[in-house]
């Protein structure tokens, strides 16, 4: 058994952060962080970005930290581990070499994982998702042989590996569930904007269809829908989300919902462990309700506050979150809480046809959340209106006027 | 992390390399927005928003520390925000 000031379970941006803020206060605690990649930290948000890809961005600006930073500010990264089972009580973190940590504070960072995609056939190569390194570099790999590319779903990973595929000269085919691009986040009118621009450049779509079977020898060749059309690719991207099992978090006592639930502070419902980034399922003083993230600047924040709060702190962790993405010269973001309750009022600001079209979704006058295509010039703004509860009644009727400046509520 | 030795004189995000993930804007809210194709850009005075090259004395926020500016350049996960001294040496990154 060895002894450790700070335990860090997590390699990436909260994990990381985590251990940054703490060496900033504390010079001499002992800091280990264990990550499950074989590597140092990486900027995972990079993965997705097509210049990453196509090599228009060096490999290496893809690490955050050398591995001198690591030995200077006595950071012990254990590189490759998992930690498998957790004794609370005890305060003792086995990890997956055998070897036993004892705590004093203890920070759960540990991400989330690609939902897996049931479909028989599945296990096939080429057939990915993207979560970590080793699946970009696979991809890399691929892309450079792959004349058709199938993805599965519509969100952001599937939005930006279709710009990236193109770019590359893949033909692509999106097979979704849905009947229109982001359903149900966005309205019709915002997936069919999306989807103009994806089909502008090539792409085709499949509303309302499924993969029944992928096909092939030990690699991919082809994919069956439901419907039986028989489709050829040589790469098969799923981007469906994500899910973890946290069975190891779950049998040490630790809540757990979808994510590992925390307070405000980031604390978990068991004493000296703390959860930061796309794992955790936090109360969100904004929204004042527990919501779980996957957004690179959430983790990193919340990485500072339970460092800060690890240090015997007291920092709540309060923060509009959001969400931006761009490709085929449309630039898409999410702001606050995009969720269509029966309580929320939306209003739209500009149209589709004005090449610029945002939602307002209100509560009780109060803005929660927008959805904005070409309008990130307002994310600012809106996300000030969000913290500071500002009420949009009197200004309602201005609101779907693009000319409106929203700097003027704010004052 | 964000100790400043030598002072910054010029700023410059990398629209290349810039994704918009908005870090630099929650790090330094009153420097950094993102613009209409979400990257980000320098807020300076009489309304000038561009990406740079700008100096510190031009920012529309006069009072912002060398170390708050360093810390936003850090918080970058593209390390697309470059910083200049008085010499032109880069800073950061």
């Amino acid at each position: 058994m060895t002894e450790t000031t700070y335990l860090i379970i997590g390699g990436g941006v909260a994990g990381t952060t985590a251990a940054e803020t703490i060496r900033q206060s504390d010079k001499e605690g002992s800091i280990v962080v264990v990550s499950d990649e074989p590597y140092r930290f990486y900027s995972r948000i990079m993965l997705s970005k097509p210049n990453f890809f196509l090599e228009k961005i060096p490999f290496d600006q893809v690490w955050l930290k050398s591995e001198a930073w690591y030995s200077e500010n006595k950071v012990t990264l254990l590189a490759g581990k998992r930690a498998t089972q957790l004794d609370t009580q005890n305060k003792v973190a086995t990890l997956s070499d055998g070897s036993q940590w004892h705590y004093q504070k203890l920070l759960l960072a540990i991400g989330t994982c690609a939902r897996k995609w049931g479909v028989p056939g599945a296990e096939k190569k080429g057939v990915l998702s993207l979560r970590n390194l080793d699946d970009a570099k696979e991809i890399i790999s691929r892309v450079k042989t792959a004349k058709q590319a199938i993805l599965i779903g519509s969100g952001f990973i599937s939005f930006e590996m279709t710009e990236m595929l193109r770019m590359a000269g893949v033909a692509v085919t999106l097979v979704i569930l849905e009947s229109y691009y982001w359903e149900p986040l966005l309205d019709g009118a915002s997936g069919r904007m999306i989807e103009g621009v994806l089909e502008k450049n090539g792409v085709k779509i499949l509303h309302k269809s499924e993969v029944a079977e992928v096909v092939g020898g030990e690699t991919v060749e082809g994919v069956v829908l439901k419907d039986g059309t028989r489709l050829p690719c040589q790469l098969i991207i799923a981007g469906i989300g994500t899910l973890c099992p946290h069975e190891w978090i779950k049998s040490a006592g630790v809540g757990v919902n979808r994510g590992i639930l925390a307070n405000e502070f980031l604390e978990t419902s068991t004493p000296d462990v703390l959860t930061a980034g796309d794992c955790s399922e936090f109360n969100d003083l904004i929204l004042g309700e527990n919501i779980q993230l996957g957004n690179w600047v959430n983790a990193q924040i919340q990485g500072k506050v339970a460092g800060a709060n690890m240090l015997g702190q007291t920092q709540p962790f309060k923060m509009v979150s959001f969400y931006t993405a761009q490709g085929f010269g449309i630039a898409i973001a999410f702001v606050g809480d995009v969720r269509l309750a029966s309580d929320r009022e939306v209003i739209l600001r500009g149209s589709p046809q004005a090449g610029s079209y945002g939602r307002l979704i209100l509560r009780g006058g109060k803005l929660m959340g927008a959805t904005l295509l070409n309008l990130t010039r307002e994310l600012g703004f809106l996300s000030k209106l969000i913290e500071k509860g500002v009420d949009l009644s009197p200004n309602k009727q201005n609101l779907s006027d693009l000319s409106f400046d929203l700097a003027k509520i704010i004052g | 992390m964000a100790e400043v030795t030598r002072k910054i004189k010029k700023i410059v995000v990398n629209r290349d390399l810039c994704i918009g993930a908005a870090c630099c804007v929650v790090s330094a809210p009153s420097v950094f927005e993102l613009d209409g194709e979400n990257k980000a850009v320098l807020k300076q005075t009489g309304g000038v928003k561009n990406s740079g090259p700008a100096e510190k004395t031009v920012l529309e926020d006069g009072a912002i520390t060398d170390e708050a500016l360093l810390a936003a350049a850090q918080s970058c996960p593209t390390k697309a925000i470059f910083l200049y001294d008085e010499e032109g040496n880069q800073i950061y990154p």
